[in-house]
């Protein structure tokens, strides 16, 4: 998306004006007015803050005004599951399955939710499919999609779960420091809780050495950098059956790398004509997330925005 | 007991039977039997002209014009109490607009700020549900090409619904940090007699979470619960023609047909009942 306005933080006039309420009159808003109205009278309109696409730094700004939100990391190789299950995620929801005894209360991303579940959805003449793999830059941010949920004590908790490129996590396990891989590290600082994908069908399959030293490449990586937060593994497309011992050592593994783990099976596919979907799996999964990071001792005292080196808007310590 | 001013928006897209309601809401209210009813005459009755006129010869009304238009009706709730009610009346594109263009004009804000009930009509006969892989499992899942564009994309209904009452309540100034006392929220289900499939003594909101549950924890989650309610509603009880006038209609006249189902789920031809109790939480 082309920048319009010159003030760092203002992406107007998809969203407000970051300075008052019409960008038209605003000294830094560069683009020909005239061309931004699309024909429209915009006369005193007044424009959404928030695109419904995924987060930006700025947005998360407008989010941690009200809340400090969780952010959950989503670490995994390339076509490792990462985005499906998102997706499923927001079907679950959407089908008025609860996390626990939280409640959606609302999400600043439909527009990034949506187009991820218009794929996985039966449409007249036109079969449901898997998102399309998210696409590979060398940006500094992954995609953040938002949720929020209200639980029985009636705070509001903000969730965010990144949606990366696997490629990036490929990189950063063989190098931390990697140019391309500058997304990867942001979201081994900056998120709360993990999600480590292991993905059953490259761990089932004739490339199972190059899965598993992959896999573990990363493991190691992230296991360097989780500080006693809380990682949940994924099988991910658990309908392909991994051998035992292979699965019995690779579990052994994590035990040792994470001190703060629980691991989970999920598919979202039907398995030789029986339903292994494994919806129940996916909400304990969630549910675990959201209630480990009450529990862990780690605490992200800084929050991902662009004036970090304010302290005083830096600072969230308790 | 002093007047007071009372706005009650009325939001719906499209189709969903904001002017039928409107008429048939007028004529109870002149009736003067029923939870709420006019206390004086309006000053102008203009935007519910025609479809009086189109009630009256038992076919249904046109489309609403795109313009904006209000009506001030001075009423009085069983008891004691006076209210004006300010009855607006717009084209249902609007919505469709301020979703699409993620604008709103300073008038819709001006609206949203002055109010302090919302009625929220929905048709759920019209919601487009759709299964998905979780609901409706197959084997052979292939992954979309990402150049491949996706044909035809378009919002859930629930998201969509969500979407604009997040907007609202944002262009109001009303946080969810803590859940929401005003505005009142009364969304009405509409054209309830053409929705499939309900049994009799349906609670509206449970056919609401049944149909809708995203939509449905949304508002459960966010709003305290005496400040919210679901109707159902049938503004003409049955399905008019556009040119054919209905016998029944020109015999009894309008006043005899439309009902709203409370929501404890029993019926009533109370059709002011849903503006009463939205007045009533906004008091």
């Amino acid at each position: 998306m082309e920048k319009q306005c010159t003030h760092e933080h203002c992406w107007a006039p998809d969203v407000s004006c970051a300075m008052g309420d019409d960008y038209r009159n605003c000294k830094n808003f560069k683009a020909d007015r005239n061309q931004t109205d699309t024909g429209q009278n915009l006369e005193g309109d007044y424009p959404l803050p928030w695109s419904g696409n995924s987060l930006g730094l700025d947005d998360l700004q407008f989010i941690a005004a009200r809340s400090i939100p969780n952010m959950v990391g989503l670490v995994g190789s390339y076509n490792a599951g990462k985005t499906t299950l998102l997706t499923a995620i927001y079907l679950l929801l959407g089908q008025g399955r609860h996390i626990g005894d939280r409640l959606f209360s609302g999400s600043l991303t439909f527009e990034g939710w949506e187009s991820l579940a218009y794929d996985m959805r039966w449409k007249a003449g036109d079969p449901p499919c898997f998102p399309p793999h998210t696409s590979f830059s060398s940006g500094r941010i992954p995609g953040l999609l938002h949720f929020s949920f209200r639980d029985k004590s009636e705070l509001l908790e903000d969730v965010i779960f990144t949606d990366a490129p696997g490629e990036w996590f490929d990189r950063w396990g063989i190098d931390r420091n990697a140019p391309d891989a500058e997304g990867a590290q942001w979201i081994s600082r900056y998120a709360q809780t993990f999600i480590l994908f292991a993905d059953s069908e490259a761990l089932s399959g004739s490339q199972l050495g190059e899965a598993r030293s992959k896999l573990m490449t990363l493991a190691e990586r992230l296991s360097g950098e989780v500080a006693g937060r809380p990682v949940a593994i994924v099988w991910s497309k658990s309908d392909k059956e991994i051998q035992d011992g292979v699965r019995k050592a690779l579990s052994g593994r994590f035990e040792k790398l994470f001190p703060v783990k629980k691991e989970f099976s999920i598919s979202v596919v039907l398995s030789n004509g029986e339903n292994s979907i494994t919806e129940f799996e996916i909400l304990s999964l969630l549910c675990w997330l959201v209630s480990a990071q009450d529990r862990s001792d780690y605490y992200i005292r800084e929050l991902p925005i662009k004036r970090s080196e304010d302290p005083l808007l830096a600072f969230r310590g308790r | 007991m002093t007047n007071k001013a009372k706005s009650v928006l009325l939001i719906g897209g499209s189709a969903v039977g904001k002017t039928h309601y409107g008429g048939q809401l007028l004529c109870r209210l002149q009736q003067r039997d029923c939870r709420l009813r006019m206390r004086g005459a309006a000053e102008s009755l203009a935007p519910f002209e025609e479809v009086l006129h189109c009630l009256c010869k038992g076919i249904t009304a046109g489309h609403t014009s795109a313009s904006y238009q209000s009506v001030i009706l001075p009423v009085e709730l069983a008891g004691d109490r006076e209210v004006d009610l300010i009855w607006p009346d717009y084209s249902g594109e609007q919505i469709k607009e301020i979703l699409e263009q993620r604008r709103l004009s300073l008038s819709w804000r001006q609206r949203l700020l002055e109010s302090d009930g919302w009625i929220f009509f929905i048709r759920l006969d019209q919601i487009r549900s759709y299964e998905d892989i979780l609901s409706r499992p197959t084997r052979d899942l292939q992954a979309r090409s990402s150049s491949a564009e996706a044909t035809d994309f378009h919002w859930s209904d629930q998201a969509k619904f969500i979407e604009l009452l997040q907007f609202f309540l944002f262009a109001k100034g009303v946080g969810t940090a803590m859940r929401v006392h005003l505005p009142a929220l009364c969304i009405v289900l509409s054209c309830w007699d053409e929705i499939s499939s309900v049994k009799e003594g349906t609670q509206p909101h449970e056919l609401m979470k049944d149909r809708m549950p995203l939509f449905s924890d949304y508002i459960s989650s966010n709003w305290i619960s005496g400040q919210c309610c679901v109707f159902g509603l049938s503004s003409l009880g049955k399905r008019l023609d556009k040119e054919k006038p209905d016998e029944g209609y020109l015999a009894r006249g309008p006043e005899e047909f439309g009902y709203v189902i409370q929501p404890d789920g029993t019926p009533s031809t109370d059709l002011t009942l849903p503006v009463f109790k939205t007045i009533d939480m906004a008091s």
